[in-house]
């Protein structure tokens, strides 16, 4: 998947879980769980919007909060966002 | 609550653990589903009083019970793995060897509760729905750790005990679901105990070092964590599995019809008032 498109991906699906997010003052690499833009308890909303927009099961080994350090983290994980385009 | 009043709980729920052992081979289990039967009651749902709900016919709601159920049941295993694996690394780390010993008790009850659950799961719907949950890492301070797992435990446990409750009464279910509730109605009331006074017997130690803002911290924290507990019984792949058509949208609405918003109020109002008396969460 293109990057930016994979990156609009994470963003509509972040905007649908946190309705009171501000995405225009969230960087794609922006620490979102040290910062505290998303929570631990907020993951399980935001994987199921990525499998549906992916349209596939996410591994359990996949479910570290590595995966998901910011937007563009998110987007290569879980959305196979091509590093370059 | 003293630290003598503490142990000497922790030893009485130990011997009756022992005494009353449950023995997970003793459950008579059909050889297929019953098409016509009720797995889960109709009015616990999460679906029960929406739109979709009222266009369905009986035979669609019960088998949404079913898939309901194998998400109960699902959301459950996850949850006792969890707590078995955080409990265990605690066993034997510190001087209280009776609440060790308790501890045993717990992990033993909770790992024969996953085997019902997983029986039910495998048997009746060849699978086990997926662990979507990512846990926090520790705060450092092995006591605040300790006391958040329980009080998560204690949050999740009265939730599903007021499930179980009702199921393991209800004449409309199948057996073997009533008989899986009843049990673990049984054995959680005394986690039950066990938790409300864990909880109360670290505040009471704490009570001059938990500052205020800290206690705020734990409010906050319990508080999303019981949001966090009831997102868990909406499962779009349960509605897809009892065909529903578009069941990511359903899933999408759900937790916000207003029957759904009442139902979790309500339950909150029955089943956290201890948690309230002890201001971890806030009033309701």
């Amino acid at each position: 998947m293109k990057r930016s498109f994979a990156i609009a991906k994470v963003r509509s699906c972040l905007a649908a879980i946190k309705l009171d997010i501000d995405l225009d003052a969230v960087g794609d690499d922006t620490p979102l769980l040290e910062e505290r833009v998303i929570t631990s308890f907020d993951v399980l909303d935001l994987i199921l919007h990525l499998e549906q927009v992916s349209g596939r099961s996410i591994r359990r080994t996949q479910l570290v909060p590595g995966s998901f350090r910011d937007i563009e983290t998110i987007a290569r994980v879980f959305l196979n966002a091509e590093v370059n385009e | 609550m003293s630290q003598i009043d503490f142990d000497q709980l922790l030893a009485k729920l130990s011997a009756v653990s022992e005494e009353e052992f449950i023995d997970p081979g003793t459950l008579e289990w059909p050889a297929e589903v019953d098409p016509d039967a009720w797995y889960f009651t109709p009015e616990l749902i999460s679906l029960y009083g929406s739109d979709i709900w009222e266009s369905m016919d009986e035979a669609q709601r019960k088998r949404l019970s079913l898939t309901e159920a194998v998400n109960f049941f699902s959301l459950n295993i996850h949850g006792e793995k969890y707590l078995i694996s955080e409990i265990s690394r605690r066993l034997y780390t510190g001087e209280e060897s009776e609440l060790s010993r308790y501890l045993l008790h717990f992990v033993d009850e909770e790992t024969r509760h996953m085997m019902y659950f997983s029986g039910f799961c495998r048997r009746y719907a060849e699978k086990i729905y997926p662990d979507r949950t990512m846990h926090g890492e520790d705060s450092g301070d092995a006591e605040l750790d300790m006391f958040l797992l329980f009080a998560r435990i204690n949050v999740f446990e009265e939730i599903v005990d007021h499930y179980n409750r009702i199921m393991a009464k209800d004449k409309r279910l199948a057996p073997v679901v009533r008989e899986i509730n009843r049990i673990h109605h049984v054995e959680e009331l005394r986690h039950l105990n066990f938790g409300r006074n864990f909880l109360k017997h670290c505040l009471d130690r704490h009570i001059d070092d938990w500052d205020n803002a800290r206690r705020q911290e734990l409010r906050n924290h319990l508080s999303s964590y019981l949001q966090f507990v009831w997102k868990q019984y909406y499962n779009p792949e349960a509605y897809q599995d009892a065909g529903i058509d578009e069941a990511f949208e359903v899933w999408r609405v759900a937790a916000n019809a207003p029957g759904a918003v009442q139902h979790r109020n309500e339950v909150n109002q029955k089943r956290l008032s201890y948690l309230r008396k002890l201001h971890l969460l806030e009033a309701a």
